[in-house]
């Protein structure tokens, strides 16, 4: 058994982000860190390889030379190969390239098993997994709450949430991807020997450029800021004259 | 300068792991103190419990920075309970089981309390005897393949929890330092009795216990080392349960300084921030200079410890220096909160009074003096 999880670099949310108008894209202060969901896929595959007999689970991040911190996070915890497919450009790649990347490489390796993020917490686009599974032609099923995978059968059940927290129960042939939905697991702490190991550890590092070159299908035009809906009023006078204004308001927007 | 990348990864993963399973609990484990086979059984599956012992018994076979590492990073818990706790568990009841216990005590217990199967416990302190060791009357007697225990122990830290202790008794009646053994003793023998959970000031998260011994038979094998030598022993491993103590003040200390510099730049008092003050903002200065000492200081002692050098001296000064200086810092952050410092809701009050066993504890002030007197030879 083979098993790919694939993890991306975002940044981390307590950090500040703004429109860079001159470059058409955003200026980030702040760290990095690795993407929730994936940290829920990862997880899922260590405890997938404590339950059974696994070859290798593979961490693959398709990003700027950074998000090596991350892929040495998913070594931290515990996985056993660490692969880095190297971009350059800091702007906006589509979901459909990363994907294009990621099943180039994924083609040769033949995982029976690759684990995504149910969306990545930046871009929520929730396309890089389905769109994995369709170019290598493996049956897929997305925010994935339980998963089940028999060894002999080579079969996989799985469990993905509906609507009002019901389930829809599947069972797939291997090879299969999956993208995990939040909540299916604890994501564990790393253990001290496995910070140990991944300091020295070898990562896997191949060029985006020699990879198959994606065709970009969508073309960004611009990053806005959402109009704001409603504005804040800041009543004026002392305090009789603001309580009386307050009341006009709310007898005005019948509230009360 | 001391810390290199594989330090911060594994800081980063200890600050992880105090953030999510440790801070969000401490209001409610100062109320009912801290689960410690939970806790310790999650920290000794991530290896934070043998950080320095040796990796046949499930340690990490790393050395005193990766310790000062984790001991650093207990500093910024919530309250110095938990952090006392987890300290009894690495540095103070398990350094003379590595040193000098058997094959059979390292196996069994060393290597529980390195899992975090097993909880640990320091039994030293009496009734009658604190800072004078050599006074205490819990006795030993040996009878064929066990020792006959007697006595009472006070003050001791996990004792409601422990599944063993560290124990020191009296083996004999001669005169001088040769005449005490250092055990180890399960605590479901029979005839070992918890007395009550003591009630305390501070370190509330922290369970504190008397503890009680009626003719327990501890196995002769439970005995670590010479049956003549437990003080010596014992005076080793409180270097160990000393040093454990400095890196958490220095970081300690500097949260309190950094939650009472947030707390002054909101609170307006005569129309302007009270970080505005100068006297405020100088007596701030001033705890972080002296804090730097203290910091400086625990780094030379670790190094000196790397080097294999004697360290009584310093590490006797350096646990004089932390206890004297949380005190000054936790009671001057204090009071810069003003009112709202004196309320329990606040964390610098738990700060407050929890700072204060840091002068009592693990050797009183006055008794750090004594030694550092007596090395200088005077
Ligand atoms: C919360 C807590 C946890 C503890 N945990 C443990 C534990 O896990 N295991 C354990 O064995 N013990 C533990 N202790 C005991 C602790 O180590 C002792 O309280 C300490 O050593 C002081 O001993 P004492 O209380 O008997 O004070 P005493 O020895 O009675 O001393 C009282 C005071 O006299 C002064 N004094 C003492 N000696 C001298 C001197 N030579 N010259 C001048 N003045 C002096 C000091 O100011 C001292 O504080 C704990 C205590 C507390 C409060």
């Amino acid at each position: 058994m083979r098993i790919l999880v694939c993890i991306k670099q975002v940044p981390d949310s307590e950090g500040f982000i703004t429109i860079n108008e001159s470059n058409g894209w955003i200026d980030f202060e702040g760290s990095y860190r690795m993407n929730r969901f994936d940290e829920f896929a990862l997880e899922e595959a260590l405890r997938i390889g404590e339950k059974m007999p696994v070859d290798s689970i593979d961490a693959l991040s398709v990003g700027l030379p950074r998000a090596e911190s991350t892929i040495r996070k998913a070594l931290e915890m515990g996985a056993s190969r660490g692969i880095h497919i190297i971009t350059e450009e800091s702007s906006d790649m589509s979901a459909f390239e990363t994907a294009s990347l990621i099943a180039s490489f994924a083609r040769e390796e033949r995982y029976d098993l690759i684990l995504a993020g149910v969306m990545a917490e930046d871009d929520m686009q929730s396309q890089v997994g389905p769109m994995i599974a369709e170019m290598l032609g493996y049956p897929s099923a997305s925010s994935v709450i339980y998963e089940e995978i028999d060894p002999e059968r080579r079969t996989l059940f799985a469990e993905r949430e509906i609507e009002a927290g019901k389930r829809e129960c599947l069972e797939m042939k291997l090879p299969v991807l999956l993208t995990i939905q939040s909540g299916i697991n604890r994501p564990r702490y790393p253990a001290l020997s496995n910070v140990l190991r991944a300091r020295n550890q070898e990562i896997t590092t191949i060029p985006s450029q020699s990879l198959q070159k994606p065709v970009k299908r969508e073309r960004m035009v611009a990053l806005r800021y959402p109009e704001a809906l409603s504005k804040g009023i800041v009543l004026e006078g002392n305090e009789g004259e603001k309580a009386g204004s307050l009341l006009q308001i709310l007898h005005e927007k019948s509230i009360i | 300068m001391y810390f290199n990348e594989t330090h911060i990864a594994f800081r980063d993963s200890i600050k992880r792991f105090i953030d999510k399973e440790i801070n969000p609990h401490m209001d409610e484990w100062e109320e009912t103190v801290a689960p410690l086979h939970d806790l310790f059984k999650k920290m000794g599956d991530l290896g934070f419990l043998g950080v320095r012992y040796d990796p046949k018994y499930g340690g990490q076979g790393l050395d005193y920075w990766f310790e000062t590492v984790l001991l650093e990073e207990i500093g910024h818990i919530h309250g110095m309970g938990v952090a006392t706790a987890i300290a009894v568990q690495t540095n103070m009841a398990t350094p003379a089981i590595a040193a000098f216990g058997s094959e059979y005590l390292k196996e069994t217990y060393l290597m529980g309390a390195i899992a975090g199967d097993m909880v640990a416990a320091i039994a030293v302190t009496e009734p009658d005897a604190g800072s004078d060791v050599f006074a205490i009357k819990t006795r030993a007697v040996k009878e064929g393949d066990h020792y006959v225990l007697n006595g009472s122990k006070t003050y001791i830290t996990n004792g409601t929890q422990a599944d063993f202790l560290t124990l020191l008794a009296r083996t004999s009646d001669d005169k001088g330092y040769h005449s005490f053994g250092l055990f180890v003793v399960p605590t479901d023998l029979r005839g070992f009795h918890v007395n009550k959970k003591l009630d305390k000031l501070g370190l509330r998260s922290s369970d504190t216990a008397e503890l009680f011994f009626d003719n327990v038979k501890v196995p002769a094998k439970n005995l670590i080392g010479d049956e003549r030598e437990g003080f010596i022993y014992q005076m080793q491993q409180f270097q160990h349960e000393r040093f454990a103590i400095l890196p958490g003040t220095h970081v300690a200390i500097r949260d309190m300084v950094d939650m009472t510099v947030d707390y002054l730049r909101q609170r307006v008092v005569f129309g302007k921030p009270l970080i505005t003050k100068q006297v405020l903002r100088h007596r701030l200065a001033d705890y972080l200079m002296k804090n730097e000492c203290l910091k400086q200081l625990t780094y030379h002692i670790v190094r000196m410890k790397m080097e294999g050098l004697d360290v009584t001296r310093e590490i006797s000064m350096g646990k004089l220096y932390a206890g004297q200086l949380i005190s000054e810092v936790a009671s001057g952050c204090l009071q810069m909160f003003g009112g709202i410092g004196f309320m329990t809701e606040t964390l610098i009050s738990r700060y407050f009074r929890d700072a204060r066993i840091m002068s009592i504890g693990a050797g009183a002030d006055e008794v750090m003096s004594e030694i550092i007197a007596r090395v200088e030879g005077f």
